[in-house]
């Protein structure tokens, strides 16, 4: 079966009395639901914005990314990244980060842009962010 | 053996002082807001303290990790403002040691030099952001309100934790006895066997307890216990009960 890989940002539509809440919600649901489906990857969350990388089947990942569009806690979802992916960047999937930095921030937000104003670096900067907090110890 | 007294957290909490242990009037208030710089650059000491006061927040500067972590102990809770590069610590080992010392106050890490993988390390150590020289007031403001939103909520909790402890110190052995029975989920006839008393003897102290506690039902007064982190004495048998 293909493997892909797909990254998408958006904006949260949570309020900061619901966000912890929710976010353990999406973070428990997605732990067991994922490693059904075999799929990997990192979820950041900004307090203003989701990013989210998924990583798997292609059924799998179609699959989520169904439900997550539908899901009311967030809009705009953008997908700023998308195809077919040799090797997995991720060992299992996990939440990377939780907070309200506007420095982690800054590596979401511009990929709001349209596709010519969103630099492959860009793209670059925020997959690897997602590596730095999740694969060293 | 039941505790005399319910005992109080030690541990450095957002709301708490190591050294400056409840005595039950000194609880830090939400509106005072305090930061704590730590730079061996002078420069970014004195323009930092500046801008603090000038908001009308209280700042102390620190020229190194180990005056701050030396000074900690007597420190009222407030935001860390700390720079990466120093001699002798940096900014990362500071936070690693104030995480060992379960320290939480809100830190804001400084860099002339942004790396992902320090900032990373820096997050991951709980700092809550990660400025880069040169940085605007307003930038620095705030990450500094955040944490001392952060702050004020954590010693509102500290606050109700508090009171609860509060309105469970003072309660006789026997009334420690019937609360782990109410806990427990016993009825007064199981805590009259249990204890060896009359049915009437244990509605007696059942009713003392719920007076002194100022509980009104039975749902508040488990609430109270678990607000307070109130921990009944171990065994789960209600012959366990039995006071000395």
């Amino acid at each position: 079966m293909a493997f892909t890989s797909l990254l998408y940002v958006s904006v949260s539509t949570l309020t900061p009395e619901q966000e912890r809440e929710e976010v353990d919600k999406i973070v428990g649901v997605a732990q067991r639901r994922n490693a059904e489906l075999s799929v990997t990857g990192a979820l950041i969350f900004t307090g203003t914005h989701f990013a989210q990388l998924l990583e798997g089947p292609v059924d799998g990942v179609d699959a989520l990314m169904r439900s997550i569009s539908r899901d009311p806690r967030h809009n705009s979802v953008t997908v700023v990244d998308t195809g077919e992916a040799t090797r997995r960047l991720f060992p299992d999937w996990s939440m990377a980060y939780f907070g309200h930095s506007r420095y982690i921030d800054r590596f979401v937000g511009p990929l709001f842009a349209s596709s010519e104003d969103r630099p492959r670096t860009s793209i670059d900067r925020l997959i690897g962010l997602m590596q730095e907090f999740t694969l060293s110890n | 053996m039941l505790p005399a007294s319910v005992a109080v957290g030690t541990k450095f909490s957002m709301g708490g002082d190591l050294l400056n242990s409840w005595t039950g009037d000194e609880l830090p208030s939400s509106k005072h807001r305090i930061a704590y710089v730590i730079d061996d650059d002078r420069g970014v000491r004195v323009a930092i303290t500046l801008l603090l006061r000038s908001i009308g927040a209280e700042c102390r500067a620190f020229a190194s990790a180990d005056d701050f972590l030396s000074a900690l102990v007597h420190l009222a809770p407030g935001c860390a403002i700390i720079d990466v590069r120093m001699p002798d610590k940096d900014g990362v080992a500071l936070l690693g040691e104030l995480a060992e010392r379960g320290c939480d106050w809100p830190a804001i890490v400084m860099t002339g030099h942004a790396e992902v993988r320090t900032a990373v390390k820096a997050m991951k150590l709980g700092a809550i952001e990660f400025l880069e020289k040169p940085f605007g007031d307003e930038e620095l403001l705030a990450a500094l309100e955040r944490g001392w939103t952060a702050l004020a909520a954590a010693a509102e909790t500290d606050g109700r934790t508090h009171d609860a402890r509060r309105r469970l110190t003072g309660l006789t052995t026997r009334e420690r006895c019937i609360l782990d029975g109410i806990i427990g989920g016993l009825s007064n006839k199981e805590m009259a066997i249990a204890l060896g008393l009359s049915h009437r003897t244990v509605e007696m102290h059942r009713s003392s307890l719920m007076r002194r506690t100022r509980a009104r039902k039975v749902a508040d007064l488990i609430s109270l216990a678990a607000t307070a982190g109130y921990e009944k004495a171990a065994g789960p048998s209600p012959l366990r009960l039995h006071a000395e």
